[in-house]
């Protein structure tokens, strides 16, 4: 078997191995095996608008290059200029900065919601030094041993 | 050789295209969560301005540059978008966390409606007296 032959052989079983692995995965999407309902939710179950965005960009930004890969000719790779990169990075950079602050507030409010009880002081056995210099514990001395 | 990549393109494609489908035709019958999108989830406000126009925004964009996709076929280049749109996204995008901020931030300093510096009023300690 040449080279070319066995290279040939290999692509085959690649594509119908990613075929049959995508179709599975959409059988289960379809089915709702794979869950897709919170896709675009916070953790509070809201729908956030930086995931939906972010999200339409992904899917535009993947069409568009498969698109172009499919008719093209000869099919190539396409260039990505800059500025559908500071496309992207503005999408995922919004997202990135939303989820910054929903965390911050999340925490401000469960801070709010349960304020930290007052404890009573714990005490250490580490030693405090007095003013004149003398070595104090807050625990009191350990018993002394018996005497024999 | 030629066959094989061409299966393989129509492939990756089609997979897109069905999940693309499958997350709108979802969305549309609200088996995916859309509760909220476009609600002020800090004012007390139902609808929030900011929200509304970065989704016009946002579909405007990505409307826009799929037409531009399909007029450059065969360039062998994503389309490149001019320089004032992107300004723009990038205001739209600037608006709708500013706004996220002040939600954030407006207890804080006292800036925020009556509803919502009720909802971050810390609770009272429980005493035992």
């Amino acid at each position: 078997m040449s080279a070319a032959t066995l290279g040939l052989v290999i692509g085959w079983i690649l594509t119908i191995f990613i075929g049959v692995l995508a179709a599975m995965i959409l059988i289960k999407v379809f089915n709702g095996d794979i869950d897709l309902n919170y896709i675009i939710s916070d953790e509070n179950g809201w729908a956030s608008l930086s995931r939906f965005q972010f999200l339409i960009f992904t899917f535009v930004v993947a069409m568009s290059l498969f698109y172009l890969i499919l008719t093209g000719t000869p099919p190539r790779y396409p260039e990505i200029p800059n500025q559908i990169l500071a496309l992207l990075g503005i999408s995922g950079g919004s997202y990135v900065v939303s989820k910054g602050i929903q965390t911050s507030r999340d925490v401000s409010m469960t801070e709010a919601d349960n304020p930290p009880e007052v404890k009573d002081p714990k005490i250490t056995n580490t030693p405090i030094v007095g003013d004149g210099g003398q070595v104090q514990s807050q625990n009191p001395p350990p018993n002394p041993p018996p005497v024999p | 050789m030629n066959t094989l990549a061409t299966v393989l393109r129509w492939e990756l494609m089609l997979v897109l295209i069905v999940l693309a489908a499958i997350v709108a035709y979802r969305m549309i019958t609200q088996q995916i969560n859309v509760t909220g999108l476009l609600m002020d989830k800090t004012g007390g406000r139902v609808i929030s301005p900011g929200r509304v126009q970065m989704l016009m925004a946002s579909i405007g964009m990505a409307a826009y540059y799929l037409m531009l996709v399909f007029e450059s076929k065969g360039k062998g280049r994503l389309p490149e978008l001019p320089n004032e749109y992107l300004a723009a996204f990038g205001a739209s995008h600037g608006i709708y966390l500013l706004g996220k901020l002040y939600g954030r931030f407006a207890v804080p300093l006292g800036l925020a409606s009556p509803q919502a510096r009720e909802r971050f009023q810390p609770k009272e300690p429980e005493t035992n007296t």
